[in-house]
Parts: C-alpha cells; sequence; structure tokens
C-alpha cells in the first residue's frame, strides 16, 4: 500500500553546513521541535522532514543536518548533491567556523557547479552578544560577495529561526517555479518545431 | 747631397777640434771610468733642446748661455732649456738614456735615467725635431738635423739588438737613416782610410801600442764626426767597422779575426784580454772565413796596419798639441777609453754582426713563440679541463639531485601506493556490495563488511593535499556512487521486506479475535527478520540519511497498518462483548440525585455482578493485581498451533475476561492499558535498536563491538539525547496513532454511560504513569497525561454534576427519609477507596482528587439535607419533621461511614452524629412536651422560684400554690397519660416511618422513656421539696410509668 497524499506535497530539501558545534543540529531542533539543546553531542548526519505551511500553501521541508566534523568531508559531496538550499551557519562568538564558511561554500559551489544555489548565510548564536567575535558588518561583506543573505539567529531564543528557514523555502520553490515554467516554455517551443 | 756635404764639412771641423770636448766633458763628468764601480760608457749623445711651455726670459737667458759655452751651435730656432741626451753601456751590457743637465762649465747633473724598454714611442717630427715617449712626451728639438738623424740610428740599432720588441717608431726611415749614414760614412772615412794604408808601413813597434788604441779611438772619432756634430765615436764606429765587416764577409774573408788581432797586436799590454775575447766570440767566423781566401788577410792586415799608423800620427799630434806635462798621461787615459770603448763596441758588434746569433735569436724567438703558443695551448687545456671540471661538478651535482629525486619519488611512490592501498577497495567488495544477497545471513555478513569497508575509506581523514588530488576525488566519487547503489538496493529491497511481512500479518486469519478471545499478538519472527538488518542500517544511516529516514518512517507507516488493525480489532471485540452497560445511565448506583433501587438496576446477562458494592469481589477483578498471569499461552488456543508452525514464538497478551463474562469498563480499560502500554514499550525499545538511535556509530564499530539486543519487553531509562527522543515519539506517534483514539472513545462512552468510571479510568491512567514515569516511553507518557488530562476533568464534571443533583434534591417533592444522595455517597465512598486502596503511592493525585470530591460533595449534602429538613411538608409538625429528616439523614450517613473508617472522613462522620444527636434530642423533647407540656411549664415555673426563694416560700406563690398544682396534676391522670403515650409512639412511629430498619423508632421511643422518667422524678422532687405538707402527689406513680411503656413496648416489639 503506497503512502497517500503525502507524495503529492511538494518537497524541499534543506541542508545545514557549517564548522561543528556551531549550532547547526541546535537550530533544526529548534525549528523541527521548538526545543533547544544545550549539550553539545556531534552529529554524524541527521535527517528532518516536517509538515508545514509556507505562504498558505502546504508543503514538506526536508533537512539535512550534517556532520561539522573534518573527516565527514568526504561524504559531504554525497550529502551536497542532493541540497536545494543550504543554511552555511557560523557560530558569531568563534571567528574561526566564519573562516570555514569559505570552505563549504567552495564544496558546494564545486559538488553542485551552481553559484545560484539557494544560499543563506547564518550567524548563529546571536543571543550571546558579549562574546562576539564576528561583526555583523564582516558578514554581511562576505554575503554581499557570495550574493547571497546574511541573517543572525539564537537557537536559544529562537530569534529567526522560524524566519531563516521559510526564507530558505520561499528561495527554493522561486527556483524550482522558475525551472519548471523554462520547462514549459521549451517544451511549448518544440511542439512548435514538431 | 747638400746635407751630407756639409756634414762632412762638419765632420771634418770636428776632427779638426781632434776631439769633442762636449764628449770628454760628459765623460769625465760623468761616465768615467772611476767615477764608479759599475761605471757606464757613453756611447752617444745628442745634444737637446726640451721645448716646453717655459717663459721667454728663461729660453733667452739659456740662450746666452749656450751661446757662451758652445761656439756655432746656435740656431734661431732654440726654445727652450739645453739637454745632453746620453746613450751609455753599463758594465753589464744594459744600455741607457740619460738626459744631463749643465750646471756648470765642467759640471753635469744627470736629470732622469731610462732604460731603453721605457722608451714607449719615438717619432721622427722633421728635420730637427723628434717626439720621444718615456713615460711621458718629449719634444726634444737637435741642432741639425744629421746629428739627430744619426743619433736616431744609432738608438734604433740599439734598440734592435737589446729588445724585444721595438718602441713604435714613428716616420722613421731606418733603412734611409742607414744608406745616409753610410754615403756620410764614405764620403768622411775613405780618405783617412786610404792615408792609413799608406802610412801602415811606419807603424811603429813597441811603445807605440799605447798611443794605438786612442788613435784607433780617435780614428774612430773622426768617423763619428762625420755626421758633423760632437756626438760619441763608439757608435759610428762601430757602425763603420760593421758596413767594413760585411764588406769583408761579402768578400769571404776574416777581416773581423784579422783586424781583432791587429787591434790585440796593437792594444797589447792591458787590452790583450779584451781582444781575446773578441777573437774568441768571432772564433767561428774566423773559421769558416779563413776557408776561403786566406789572401785576402794580406791586404786587410795592411790597412789596419795603415789605419793604427794613422792613429799614432793623431794621436803624436795631438800630444804634441796638447800640454807638455800631462799630455801623456791624458793620451793614455783617453787611449784606454778609446780601447776599452773599441773592445765593447767589438764585442757588441760581434754579437750584433752575428748572422748565426740572429738566427739563434731567431730561432729563440720562434721558439718563445712556440713555448708562448705552447703556453696559450696549456692555457687553453687548462681552460677545457677546468671547464670539464666544472661539468663534471655540475653533473656529480645532478647526479646528487636526481639521487635525491629518486628517492624522493621513490617515497612518493611508497606513499602514493599506501595511499592507493588505503582508498582502494577491492573489486571483490565492490561486487559484493552490488550483487550479494540481502536475503541470507552469510549474504549479510559479506555485505556488512563491504559495506564497512567503503564507510571506512570514505571516512578516512585525508589531508587537504591528498583530498583534493584528482585521483583521490575520482575514487572517492566512484565510492559514492556505488555505495548510493547499494543504498538504494538496500533501501529497496528493505521497503519490499516490510510491505511482504506486513501484508502477510494482515491476511492472518490464524489472528482473529473472538467474543472471549481478545488478545494482542506480538510480532516476533517480523521483528527478528529486520533486526538481522541493524548494521546495514548503522551504514545507512551515515551514508544516506535521507533514506534511512525514509526507512524509518517506511516501518512506521507499514507497522502503523499492523498496530491500527490489531488494536482496532481489541477494542471493537471488548466494547461489543465484554464492557458492562447501564440501560440508562441514570440507572447507575453511583448518581447522588437518582433514586436508585437494586431490584430496579437490569444490567442484562445471567452472570454480570450487580454491583461493585462488595469490596472483596472487586479487589478480585482489578486487573493489575493479576499481572503475573495476564500473558496467558493457552495450549488449546489457536496461539499453540502457531508455536507448532513457527520456530519463533509470538507473543500473546490476552485479555482476562470469560466468553461471556462483561466487565465495567474502568477495568476493561486498565487491562486494555497495561497491555497497549506493554506492546507499545516493546516496540520502541525494539525501533531503538532496530535502528541504534541511542547511540551513533560506524559501521566498523558495529562489526567490532555490536551493541547487545537489549531486552525489549522491560521499559529502559531515559538516557536518550532530546534528537533521538523526538525522533522515537514521532515514530511511535505514527505507530500507534490509533491508540489514543480508542482509549479515549472508550473512556467516552464509558463516561458517557456511567460517569463515576471516569474515577476508576483516571487510577488506571495514574498508575500506570507511574510504572512508566522515569523511563524513555515518551510516547505513552505522553498518551497517559493526555489521558489523564482528560479522566480528571470528567470526574470534575462527574463531580460537579452530583452536586447539582444535590442542590436539586431540595426542590423535590418528597422530602422526608433518608434522601437519596446520603444513600449514594457511602457507595460512591466505597468505590473510591476500593480503587485507591493499596496504591496510595502511586496515586496521590487521584487520592486528591477524590478526598476533595468527597469534602464537596458531604458539605452539600449535608447543606441540602438541613435545608431540605427545614423545608420539609411531609409531616403535620413541621418542626419535628424537620428534626426527623435530619436524625433521619445523618443517622444513615455516620451508620454507614463509621464502620468503613475512610479516611478524610471522620470530622464528618462526628458533625453528623452530633447533628443526629442534637436533632434527637430536640425531637425527644419536644415529643415529650407535646404530651405533658402543661405539667412540665409548671413544674419549670416551679424550679424557677426554687431557684430565687425558699423552697417553702413557693407554695405561697400566687401561680404555684396547692390549688395550682392539685389543678395540675387533676389534669394529667394515670389513665390519660397511658392514652397519650400510645398516641405518642404512634406519632414517632409514623415520623420515622421511612426509616428501612427501623432502629430509629426505638431509639427516639427510648430516648421519650427516659425522659419521662426523668421528668417524672423531677416533679416528684420538686413538689416534696415545695409541697412537703401539703399532701399531694402525681397520679401516676414510676411504677405505673414503667407499666405504660412496657405495655407500649409489648405491643410493637
Amino acid at each position: 500500500m503506497p503512502k497517500k497524499a503525502k507524495h503529492e506535497l511538494p518537497l524541499h530539501k534543506v541542508i545545514m553546513v557549517g564548522s561543528g558545534g556551531v549550532g547547526k543540529s541546535a537550530l533544526t531542533l529548534q525549528f523541527m521541535y521548538g526545543d533547544f539543546v544545550e549539550e553539545y553531542d556531534p552529529t554524524k548526519a541527521d535527517s528532518y522532514r516536517k509538515k508545514i505551511i509556507l505562504d498558505n500553501q502546504e508543503c514538506q521541508i526536508d533537512i539535512l543536518d550534517t556532520a561539522g566534523q573534518e573527516e565527514y568531508a568526504a561524504i559531504r559531496d554525497n550529502y551536497y548533491r542532493s541540497g536545494e538550499g543550504f543554511l552555511c551557519v557560523f557560530s558569531i562568538c568563534e571567528h574561526e567556523s566564519f573562516v570555514h564558511t569559505q570552505e563549504f561554500r567552495d564544496q558546494i559551489s564545486r559538488v553542485l557547479d551552481d553559484e545560484k544555489i539557494p544560499f543563506i548565510l547564518v550567524g548563529n548564536k546571536a543571543d550571546l552578544r558579549q562574546l562576539r567575535k564576528v561583526s555583523y558588518e564582516e558578514a554581511q561583506a562576505k554575503a554581499t560577495e557570495w550574493n547571497c543573505t546574511y541573517i543572525e539567529t539564537s537557537a536559544k531564543t529562537r530569534l529567526n529561526v522560524e524566519e531563516v528557514y521559510t526564507m530558505l523555502l520561499r528561495e527554493i520553490r522561486k527556483r524550482k517555479d522558475s525551472a519548471k515554467e523554462r520547462e514549459r516554455r521549451s517544451r511549448g517551443s518544440r511542439c512548435l518545431l514538431l | 747631397m747638400a746635407t751630407r756635404k756639409s756634414v762632412g764639412a762638419g765632420a771634418a771641423m770636428a776632427r779638426g777640434a781632434k776631439d769633442d770636448p762636449v764628449r770628454q766633458q760628459l765623460t769625465q763628468a760623468l761616465f768615467s771610468e772611476s767615477s764608479s764601480r759599475d761605471s757606464e760608457t757613453l756611447l752617444t749623445y745628442l745634444k737637446i733642446y726640451e721645448e716646453e711651455k717655459a717663459g721667454k726670459d728663461i729660453r733667452t737667458l739659456d740662450m746666452k748661455s749656450l751661446t757662451g759655452k758652445k761656439g756655432g751651435d746656435r740656431s734661431s730656432k732654440i726654445l727652450s732649456k739645453p739637454r745632453y741626451l746620453c746613450m751609455t753601456l753599463k758594465a753589464n751590457g744594459k744600455v741607457r738614456l740619460h738626459k744631463v743637465k749643465k750646471t756648470s762649465a765642467t759640471s753635469f747633473h744627470i736629470g732622469r735615467t731610462w732604460h731603453l724598454d721605457e722608451i714607449k714611442s719615438i717619432e721622427n717630427v722633421d728635420a730637427k725635431k723628434l717626439t720621444v715617449n718615456i713615460n711621458r712626451v718629449y719634444n726634444w728639438v737637435a741642432d741639425a738635423p744629421d746629428v739627430k738623424n744619426d743619433f736616431l740610428m744609432m738608438l734604433v740599432k740599439v734598440l734592435r739588438s737589446n729588445l724585444k720588441r721595438l718602441p713604435t717608431l714613428i716616420n722613421i726611415d731606418e733603412a734611409g737613416l742607414l744608406t745616409q749614414f753610410s754615403n756620410a760614412r764614405d764620403v768622411t772615412s775613405s780618405p783617412p782610410a786610404t792615408r792609413n794604408r799608406r802610412a801602415a808601413p811606419s807603424l811603429p813597434t813597441a811603445g807605440a801600442g799605447k798611443m794605438a788604441a786612442p788613435g784607433g779611438g780617435g780614428q774612430g772619432a773622426h768617423g763619428g764626426h762625420g755626421g758633423g756634430s760632437g756626438q760619441g765615436s763608439f757608435t759610428q764606429e762601430f757602425d763603420h767597422r760593421l758596413s767594413v765587416q760585411t764588406d769583408r764577409m761579402r768578400k769571404a774573408a776574416a777581416s773581423d779575426m784579422g783586424s781583432s788581432m791587429t787591434i790585440a797586436t796593437a792594444g797589447a799590454g792591458t787590452s790583450a784580454q779584451a781582444a781575446g775575447v773578441g777573437a774568441a766570440g768571432s772564433g767561428v767566423t774566423p773559421d769558416t772565413a779563413s776557408t776561403k781566401t786566406h789572401d785576402e788577410m794580406e791586404p786587410l792586415d795592411e790597412e789596419a796596419l795603415l789605419n793604427l799608423e794613422e792613429l799614432l800620427y793623431d794621436m803624436d799630434l795631438s800630444a804634441a798639441t796638447g800640454e807638455e806635462g800631462g799630455g801623456g798621461v791624458a793620451l793614455e787615459t783617453r787611449l784606454m777609453n778609446e780601447l776599452n770603448s773599441l773592445e765593447m763596441a767589438n764585442i757588441y758588434a760581434i754579437i750584433e754582426s752575428d748572422d748565426k746569433i740572429k738566427e739563434v735569436m731567431n730561432e729563440l724567438d720562434k721558439g718563445i713563440e712556440e713555448l708562448d703558443d705552447m703556453d696559450n695551448w696549456l692555457f687553453m687545456y687548462r681552460q677545457e679541463l677546468d671547464n670539464m671540471g666544472d661539468d663534471i661538478r655540475q653533473i656529480e651535482s645532478q647526479n646528487r639531485g636526481l639521487q635525491v629525486q629518486t628517492s624522493n619519488q621513490a617515497s612518493l611512490l611508497r606513499d602514493l601506493e599506501n595511499l592507493l592501498a588505503t582508498i582502494t577497495i577491492p573489486e571483490r567488495v565492490l561486487e559484493t556490495l552490488r550483487k550479494a544477497s540481502l536475503d541470507r545471513d552469510t549474504g549479510l555478513r559479506e555485505l556488512e563488511q563491504a559495506a564497512a569497508e567503503v564507510q571506512d575509506v570514505l571516512l578516512s581523514k585525508y589531508d587537504e593535499g591528498v583530498a583534493g588530488m584528482t585521483a583521490v576525488r575520482g575514487r572517492m566519487e566512484m565510492y559514492s556512487y556505488q555505495c548510493n547503489i547499494f543504498a538504494t538496493r538496500l533501501f529497496d529491497f528493505l521497503k519490499t521486506q516490510l510491505q511482504n511481512h506486513v501484508e502477510a500479518h494482515l491476511n492472518d486469519k490464524q489472528r482473529v479475535l473472538a467474543k472471549g478471545f481478545v488478545v494482542m499478538f506480538g510480532y516476533e519472527p517480523l521483528e527478528q527478520y529486520f533486526a538481522k538488518y541493524r548494521g546495514l542500517l548503522v551504514w545507512l544511516r551515515e551514508m544516506e540519511p535521507r533514506r534511512y529516514t525514509d526507512l524509518q518512517m517506511l516501518y512506521a507507516t507499514n507497522m502503523n497498518r499492523l498496530y491500527r488493525k490489531d488494536i482496532k480489532e481489541f477494542f471493537a471485540v471488548l466494547s461489543a462483548h465484554h464492557i458492562a452497560k447501564l440501560e440508562k445511565p441514570e440507572d447507575s448506583e453511583f448518581i447522588f440525585g437518582a433514586t436508585y433501587h437494586a431490584s430496579l438496576i437490569a444490567r442484562g446477562g445471567s452472570v454480570l455482578r450487580e454491583s461493585l458494592s462488595s469490596p472483596g469481589e472487586l479487589s478480585g477483578r482489578i486487573p493489575w493485581r493479576k499481572r503475573s498471569t495476564r500473558e496467558v499461552h493457552d495450549p488449546n488456543s489457536a496461539t499453540a498451533a502457531r508455536l507448532m508452525n513457527s520456530h519463533l514464538a509470538e507473543s500473546a497478551h490476552k485479555f482476562a475476561v470469560g466468553a461471556d463474562e462483561k466487565l465495567a469498563v474502568d477495568e476493561v480499560f486498565s487491562q486494555c492499558l497495561a497491555i497497549m502500554t506493554l506492546v507499545a514499550a516493546r516496540q520502541q525499545n525494539y525501533l531503538m535498536d532496530l535502528f541504534t538511535l541511542a547511540k551513533a556509530m560506524s559501521m566498523r564499530m558495529f562489526i567490532d563491538d555490536p551493541p547487545s539486543s537489549g531486552d525489549w519487553d522491560t521499559a529502559r531509562k531515559p538516557v536518550l539525547d532530546l534528537k533521538a527522543s523526538k525522533r522515537l515519539a514521532q515514530l511511535m506517534g505514527t505507530l500507534f496513532d490509533g491508540l489514543s483514539v480508542e482509549f479515549i472513545n472508550m473512556i467516552d462512552i464509558g463516561v458517557k454511560n456511567e460517569g463515576v468510571q471516569s474515577a476508576g479510568m483516571l487510577i488506571a491512567v495514574e498508575r500506570t504513569q507511574k510504572e512508566y514515569v522515569e523511563t524513555d516511553q515518551v510516547h505513552i507518557n505522553t498518551m497517559l497525561s493526555q489521558l489523564h488530562t482528560k479522566l480528571v476533568g470528567l470526574f470534575e464534571k462527574y463531580v460537579e454534576d452530583q452536586l447539582k443533583l444535590i442542590e436539586e434534591t431540595k426542590h423535590k417533592t418528597k422530602r422526608k427519609g433518608i434522601l437519596p444522595f446520603m444513600r449514594t455517597f457511602p457507595r460512591f465512598a466505597e468505590r473510591m477507596e476500593s480503587l485507591l486502596e493499596g496504591h496510595e503511592e502511586a496515586t496521590p493525585e487521584a487520592r486528591k482528587l477524590v478526598t476533595q470530591s468527597y469534602d464537596r460533595i458531604i458539605r452539600a449534602m449535608f447543606e441540602s439535607t438541613e435545608s431540605v429538613a427545614k423545608e420539609t411538608l411531609d409531616f403535620d409538625d413541621k418542626e419535628q419533621g424537620s428534626h426527623v429528616v435530619n436524625i433521619e439523614n445523618m443517622h444513615h450517613f455516620v451508620s454507614e461511614l463509621r464502620t468503613r473508617k475512610i479516611q478524610g472522613l471522620d470530622n464528618y462522620v462526628k458533625y453528623a452524629k452530633s447533628s443526629y444527636d442534637r436533632h434527637l434530642d430536640i425531637y425527644i423533647h419536644a415529643m415529650v412536651r407535646r404530651s405533658v407540656g402543661k405539667m412540665l411549664d409548671f413544674f419549670d415555673g416551679v424550679e424557677g422560684l426554687v431557684k430565687t426563694k425558699a423552697t417553702e416560700d413557693v407554695a405561697f406563690h400566687l401561680s404555684y400554690n396547692k390549688q395550682a398544682l392539685k389543678k395540675v396534676i387533676s389534669n394529667f391522670p394515670a389513665n390519660s397519660i397511658r392514652k397519650d403515650l400510645a398516641h405518642l409512639y404512634k406519632k414517632v412511629e409514623k415520623h420515622f416511618a421511612s426509616d428501612e430498619d427501623g432502629s430509629l423508632v426505638g431509639i427516639a421511643w427510648r430516648g421519650i422513656e427516659e425522659e419521662f422518667i426523668r421528668q417524672h422524678n423531677r416533679f416528684a422532687r420538686l413538689i416534696q421539696s415545695c409541697y412537703p405538707d401539703a399532701g399531694v402527689s402525681l397520679d401516676f406513680n414510676m411504677q405505673d410509668l414503667l407499666a405504660f411503656f412496657s405495655d407500649i413496648a409489648k405491643q410493637h416489639s
């Protein structure tokens, strides 16, 4: 017996990337369950699926929470291939994690060979203002360089958590819609040729 | 020609002066033999004027002095200071040039001395002028061109013979100079030569030798003066000789030998040695020459003799003209000098003129050149060798570099091989991943190994350089691709298997439930089957997290189909056959407002317990008390048959109920709750192990240290992190989405049927919660707390409803006897207590809730009771009726609850008791007064008087005198009292007519009896004390009274 209506819902695949300990899982869990986990337990890889309403339209979000640790670099390629949108997370309290975003960006660009993939630069741990090591301007400059959005979040206070996912989902949907549009148009022109 | 003639004239003139005075002066001053040991001999000199940019005055002065010193040597072209350029021959044979300045009439000073090789260049500028570059450029002007030319020629010759490399000669025509000189010689010297030859026979023999040399020198000097200037005779002489010699050679005659012999003979004495040297030096030539013609020697000797003669002549002449005293010595000296000069010139001439020597010199030059060439060759060879050395060194260093490179490459090769070994996965491994059967245990082990191997490689940490290598990257991509394929294969396989298993179970007819056979079967075979894939699921989790998650969801949704069906059937059978239902909800014995009567209850079913009022029976049916026996494996049931066919036992949780038995809904509920939570907890434990949710691990870790398959039936401690617990809760929610619905349905239906059931269900939930509260069963706990909240609400609603009913009782028409709620409450309390009994610790909330409900209900009941009592209309005497209602109800309450010892109700019981006592007391008094009221009033007055006045005074009181007493007593004759009492009893009996056991009538009557006796005693005592002498007494005595009561008692017993 196959699954029912679920298949008809549009499914948007989001991938969380970033160094270890910047709060990818915390953001995901906050978004999925509205809970905040204080203790740190390195993720290997986790996949989540949730039905949500995006602009009055029901859809499913699939979140792939990846490992930030170095040793998973080889597998990452594999993960990235399936991504339709990326949240590239760093901790505003750890400058190195910000530096590393470049590697993730490069790897994604290399694997997908696509500069325009929906991508948001996320500065997490915004609640720890007193420990800030990466200025807003610096991160914004990087985002401008990449031609993407920069947003600061707090998985702890839920600041911008809902927003960042919604924003990315909109980008993904927009891209898919325009791709469909292109496809339809090209199919139309092919018909004309025939 | 003109020049030559003038030269010749000059020479003649010079010859006339016999000797050049300048030369003499020079020799004396500077180059005399005695002047120093390393003396030099003046060869020739040239008077010059050095051109300088000097002032005119000086030049004029110089001119004057020159004019003074040297007559005839004047020229309009004198520019500068006069100097003498002297060419000298040193003892060691070196020829030098000196620039000499005349400081006084006879003294000279050597200004500068040069070696010949210092001369860089000589330029013949014009007739008189020449430029010599010796360190710097000197511009010299001679007095006359021929003198200058002679000097030049001499100089050039000397240079030629002494130096390897000539200085640069500019504008000097050597040949021309030579011919000019020779011509001049020929012209000037021929006549004397002839003259000498002529004079030869007269040459003196001994003693004249001394003079001969100077004579020769003088002759030479004459020759030298052929140039017309006062220059050194030697060079001219030797040039002359040279020419002569050449001439002689041409004639092949040993003239040299001869001449030297001549000189030797002539010189004799001191010069013999020199002559010998000369003879020896030219020894070669004479030998060869002598072989030619000896005859020619004769004329030569002759000529030499002639020459000598001439010389001597000249000597004599000069001696004659010279001073008388020192003339001889001077002459000797001069002769010696001349001789020396001659000898030297001779030697020089010999050397110079010898062709052989020239040849040798040439050969030597050639040899030197060749040596130079060889030197060059050697130099070049050496350079070649050096180059080769460099090349060799370069090659060597290159070689060393190559060796380093080779070893580097070797180690690189090793590293690469190692790397390749670590990143290379044998084809059989990949083949295994592609082909190995997922359905066989052996295949599974191989697959686990293969998957682990690939994962190890993919998870190895490579440094950036290695990871960036195309080969590595390519391999990684290839392995990732293989992994993808395998993941898909695994996923599809498990999906299909899952669906097949579930379908098989769904169609399993043996699982069908029936009346009296209500079972939750387990899925052990399925669980065991999929548990084999735990390892690969661990692998999938890391490699393809999405597929892993999808599989979880697939498992949950598919298993959900089984559980949904099983649970639905389970509940359906129970509710169809085994839940007791009231025909009407009002029939419940726990409705506080209903007029419940046992006989009215119709619950259907012969075996059905009529109520739960029997505590003993109830506790026997409480499900959790039979937990240990709940899992029933009935050997006669279908389960046994399944056991025979299957290797794996399927567990079966059987609901404890007889085939035709019906149970109260709360009992069914609590059994279901117990069974279902067990099933769900097991399923969660299984899920956790199947998907290894508790611990993140790699495939390798799984193989090396397989996590033990835990006991799925025992609930586990909550050790999970949030992620895993959320995940489990989500899966469990999907798996058992039908469960809480079924429970809620059961609750709703049950409570609708009988509200009080909420309490039993609530307690069951709370008990179960207690069991799971410290476990990881989030789903169960969530469900239970939902049910709990719902049931609390339902129970409170039930209480509220009851309170309303109690309140409503007030307005009911029937207001006598025991009020209905008073009857309900003990049953309710008893039910609650029996539910809670033994589980006080587990159910504090329920206890609190129940106690609260007691409180509220009792207060409402008491309030309602008193209200009803006050308003009671069912009695002719309203007041009595009120007491009766109170007495009856309080009595019921107390009597029902006192024995049960329910905690928290003591105060209410006490309150009820006191209320009962009070009302009873009032009732009794009222009843007594009712029959003997007037008498009571009278004696009450008497008693009042007694308190203020003396007892004997009472009789004197108007109202209480003897007459009054007699009148009251007469009103109550014994007979009427008897009648009254009978009537009173009837009244009491009527009052308490609704009392079921009738005990209250007896109690009330006994109270009345006692009161009558007490009053009788009081009356008698008062009569006796206040009216002692009146002789009056009550119409009936104590005996009568007791008899009356006795009679009544007899009538009603």
